[in-house]
């Protein structure tokens, strides 16, 4: 009997000791669990990802640079009186004032500002500052946050910290929402106790949810269904009280929020919430937007002010009521408050993408650092990208494409769709401005702008004619008249033959050395290479941007190597800048989650050539755009100062279009993956899609010249004998020579009139 | 999870000297414009002969006129704003208006800050040679000799249309990239070129001494 009892004693204990034990370690697991969710939590985002600031000032032609799109794309809400809180603006006549929001960059935050813009013919023609009254020289919006990095589903999100939201939101939640915060554990059992006995007593319904139990069940248990079942979210409220402060439950809180829909995307967070439903940031929320944000957690979609305006301002005069009552605000504000109108959102603008781009700033974050800073939470990566022109690539690129299918149905070969890319720089500072790196990030990833190693074909003889000009000499000038014979021929070099070709073999004969840069011819171009050797062919491309092993071959000359887009972009950017090479970035500065800013990059500059030399072959390619194979890009409209190139490879595999302004160098590949022939030239294929580009993304800037440097001078020649003109001439053209090494001799062909 | 911004950061740049930079400033802008005890300006001032070559005018906008008249002795070029051509495009206004903020920056000692600027100034109005001046100059003191190099001849190419100053001092930067790489004919050259333009550049007849006359 005690043998029996004893053993009933100690099986019951091993059963208890069980239980125990396995209690613990589920215990234990669903607390590692709620540690991991809460670390990389759904609230958790990479690195932000900002556009560069865009600077304005007078001269600039406000609709044209998209300065009104800018400011749809940051929030910016229009008001019809003077703008009073940060992120209004208000258009008088055709005057703009702008309370622009200022930034907090470290240690230099730009602040806010009030802005007067005073608009003559469309243009800037002074700023001044509204509250010191002083004239402003220039002045910048804030960064754009680029969404690439965010996950699709959640495109506005944007993760806050605790300080960042404005304290009179997080009163207005606290009242509505659970106003023993700070005192409970987790659990609010005075909290439950009422609900039950207003339960009870038939009195109205009060939630007895903590804002802890909300947050455990947003995080844990609407996500994954069979946690629900299985754990009671007080369980889980009480061991996130455990394991973290009030604050840092307070902030995953105010990030997770449930607060409606907007069609299939639900919204998360105040962030999300507050841009979704006011059009504006939680810190330029009135009050009264303020406490109807509080009041819609409870039933975020019944209360929306975009669905049910008579509802939403119910609900917000019983928060605002609520507030009075606990003494957050006062008599007067509340009756202000209660006076607002409920105003609908302005709609909403999607923020640019930049997704190719995005990926090159991580690869050229990750070459720097030991770690992936672009996929861990709190970084700040401010980069070179203008949102403008960004929008303006994407479209070219999606646009050029599918006219070009139209046009010519037979490049859609089965799955194999013609490619694109596109990036373009500042030449000036080596900023990337845009960036495309294929026809959808959806369907791949590869960026062609950076990696797709192509031929270029004759989109790389302008390096020629730069060689050309940089070595010529008063004893042995080369000038755009030097006389070259566009004849097949054969190239000798260490044992090699090449005998170029031209495009359909013709042959022009003797040609001035500008119409072979504006016809394309092979046979021309390559004798001029030969003239001056392929050594010098092949150092001035690495100077001015390939920096890789060039084939030693005299084919190299007319583009017989390969390069990527953004390869090109560097040279065509390093002739626009009078022959200095930048090194390309797009990575301007990194700030830490400690708000400490490590890197910052100036321009890596290095000469490839003379300002001269890049002059005149600058002065060539304008005549590609104006009377050449180019011409496309004025017939479609860009009349600004230009220089460009056309390139078609063998059997056209690549069809290209590189080019510049002063202050923009583009370039633009079209081809497929697979190595097949798209059947098109670079005009047909490539040229549209950059016009299109320089078109929006040069808009509104004023149109200057290329600056002509010293030692330049402009003569008038006779086209045909490439002779100084004389008045009998009956076309005459202005050349630009060196100083020097213009032809002195007058044109005798058309002298003797008599 | 919680990342609680520090408001209180600090800006860190390794090997970046901007102290350097700014005691050069400084003892710049100290040196007496009478400096140089003992030598007075014994060969009269050349009138310039020569004004930048660029004769033919492809620019549609307005272009500023070469300032001939030589000013006084200058041992620094005259400020941005204050060189600026009657009718300058906005653009270079604006311009010119970043490069002093950014030169204000470096006077504070901020090297980072006034680069930032410098680049902004040189994106808002590529074409005036400001701000590639200043940029160079930080280059050089941040032992960049060679890009330095670069941008100083930039700004000597850009600087005709603005007072002779602007040439005169983007030819001694010029120089003193030069010396610092070495290569001392040439900085002599630089340094005649300077006061070719600039008779009254008090740098570049200093470097030159005796050899200036």
């Amino acid at each position: 009997m005690r043998r029996w009892i004893a053993a009933a004693i100690l099986s019951l204990g091993f059963v208890v000791a069980a239980g125990a034990l396995w209690t613990w370690s589920w215990l234990d697991q669903l607390d590692e669990r709620i540690t991991r969710t809460f670390a990389e939590g759904p609230w958790e985002l990479p690195a932000r990802v900002y556009a560069a600031p865009f600077v304005f000032h007078p001269g600039l032609r406000l609709r044209e640079v998209g300065f009104f799109d800018r400011l749809a794309r940051l929030g910016y809400r229009e008001v019809d009186a003077e703008p009073a809180r940060r992120g209004d603006f208000h258009r008088k006549g055709d005057d703009v004032e702008v309370f622009l929001r200022g930034f907090p960059y470290p240690r230099q935050p730009a602040p806010q500002r009030r802005l007067r813009i005073d608009v003559a013919d469309g243009a800037i023609a002074s700023m001044i500052d509204l509250d010191s009254d002083e004239e402003v020289f220039s002045a910048e919006l804030e960064p754009e946050l680029l969404s690439a990095v965010q996950r699709a589903a959640f495109e506005q999100r944007r993760v806050l910290t605790l300080a960042e939201v404005p304290p009179r939101l997080v009163n207005a939640i606290l009242t509505t929402e659970d106003r023993r915060f700070y005192d409970h554990w987790g659990i609010d059992l005075r909290g439950i106790a009422r609900a039950v006995l207003a339960n009870l007593t038939g009195g109205r319904t009060q939630g007895g949810s903590t804002i802890t139990q909300q947050l455990a069940k947003n995080m844990f248990l609407t996500a994954e269904r069979s946690w629900r079942r299985k754990v009671p979210e007080a369980f889980v409220a009480v061991l996130l009280e455990q394991r973290y402060s009030k604050n840092q439950i307070l902030e995953g809180y105010l990030n997770e929020i449930y607060l409606g829909q907007d069609g299939p995307r639900a919204i998360h967070g105040v962030w999300e919430a507050s841009l979704y439903y006011f059009s504006r940031p939680p810190t330029e929320l009135s009050l009264g937007e303020t406490a109807l944000l509080a009041g819609m957690i409870r039933a975020p979609n019944t209360t929306s002010p975009l669905k049910r305006p008579d509802r939403a301002r119910e609900r917000r005069d019983t928060v605002l009521k609520q507030l009075a009552e606990v003494g957050t605000i006062t008599a007067a504000e509340l009756a202000k408050a209660l006076s607002e109108p409920i105003r609908p959102a302005t709609a909403r603008v999607a923020a640019v993408k930049g997704r190719y781009f995005v990926d090159f700033v991580g690869e050229e974050a990750e070459a720097k650092y030991p770690d992936e800073i672009l996929n861990r939470a709190g970084y700040d990566l401010f980069t070179t990208l203008d949102s403008e022109a960004q929008a303006a690539a994407e479209a070219a690129v999606a646009d050029g494409l599918r006219a070009l299918e139209k046009a010519y149905p037979n490049v859609v070969r089965g799955n194999d769709r013609p490619q694109a890319a596109l990036v373009a720089l500042r030449p000036q500072t080596g900023a990337v401005v845009a960036m495309v790196g294929g026809r959808s990030y959806a369907e791949s990833q590869f960026n062609r702008a950076v990696h797709a190693a192509r031929q270029p074909g004759s989109v790389f003889k302008p390096i020629v004619f730069l060689t050309a000009f940089e070595l010529s000499s008063d004893a042995d000038p080369i000038t755009p008249t030097t006389t070259l014979q566009d004849t097949p021929f054969d190239w000798r070099y260490e044992g090699q033959v090449w005998r170029p070709r031209n495009y359909k073999d013709a042959y022009l004969g003797p040609v001035p050395a500008r119409r072979a840069l504006e016809m394309s011819l092979n046979s021309a171009t390559a004798r001029l290479a030969e003239r001056i050797g392929l050594e010098q062919v092949r150092e001035m491309a690495r100077a001015a941007g390939i920096d890789r092993e060039l084939p030693s071959l005299p084919s190299m000359t007319l583009g017989a190597l390969e390069v990527t887009p953004l390869e090109m972009a560097e040279v065509y950017a390093t002739i626009a800048n009078g022959g200095i090479h930048v090194e390309p970035k797009a990575l301007a500065k990194v700030v830490t989650p400690a708000g400490e800013l490590i890197e910052l990059r100036s321009p890596r500059v290095s000469r490839a050539a003379g300002p001269q030399a890049a002059f005149l072959v600058t002065h060539l390619m304008e005549g590609v755009i104006d009377a050449g194979t180019g011409r496309g890009v004025r017939e479609a409209g860009l009349t600004v100062p230009a220089a460009g190139k056309t390139g078609t490879t063998n059997e056209a595999h690549d069809a290209w279009f590189a080019g510049f302004t002063p202050e923009l160098a583009a370039v633009v590949w079209v081809g497929y993956d697979r190595d097949q022939a798209l059947g098109l030239t670079g005009a047909q294929a490539a040229l549209p899609i950059w016009t299109e580009f320089m078109k929006r993304a040069s808009a509104g800037k004023p149109a200057r010249e290329f600056h002509q440097p010293p030692d330049i001078e402009m003569i008038e020649i006779d086209p045909e004998t490439g002779m100084r003109a004389t008045r009998n001439c009956p076309e005459k053209i202005r050349e630009a020579f060196r100083v020097g090494q213009a032809p002195q001799r007058e044109c005798e062909l058309h002298d003797s009139w008599f | 999870m919680a990342r609680l911004r520090n408001a209180n950061v600090s800006y860190m740049i390794p090997g970046s000297d901007r102290r350097g930079v700014a005691l050069a400033l400084t003892a710049v802008l100290a040196l007496p414009l009478t400096g140089c005890p003992g030598r007075r300006p014994s060969a009269p001032p050349r009138p310039v002969a020569e004004t930048p070559r660029a004769t033919a005018t492809r620019v549609r906008t307005p272009t500023p006129t070469p300032t001939a008249v030589p000013g006084p002795p200058s041992v620094e070029p005259p400020p941005p704003v204050k060189s600026l051509p009657a009718g300058a495009p906005a653009e270079v206004v604006a311009a010119a208006r970043i490069t002093e903020a950014a030169r204000r920056d470096l006077a504070a000692g901020d090297t980072d800050r006034a680069l930032e600027q410098l680049e902004r100034a040189v994106q808002v109005g590529p074409t005036a040679p400001f701000a590639y001046y200043y940029m160079a100059e930080i280059y050089l003191e941040q032992g960049r000799a060679d890009e330095a190099l670069v941008l100083a001849q930039r700004a000597t190419t850009l600087a005709g249309g603005y007072p002779s100053g602007w040439a005169g001092h983007a030819h001694v930067l010029r120089a003193r990239a030069l010396e610092s790489l070495g290569r001392g004919e040439e900085a002599e050259r630089a340094y005649r070129a300077a006061l070719a333009v600039d008779p009254n550049n008090v740098p570049a007849r200093e470097a030159l001494g005796d050899a200036g006359r």
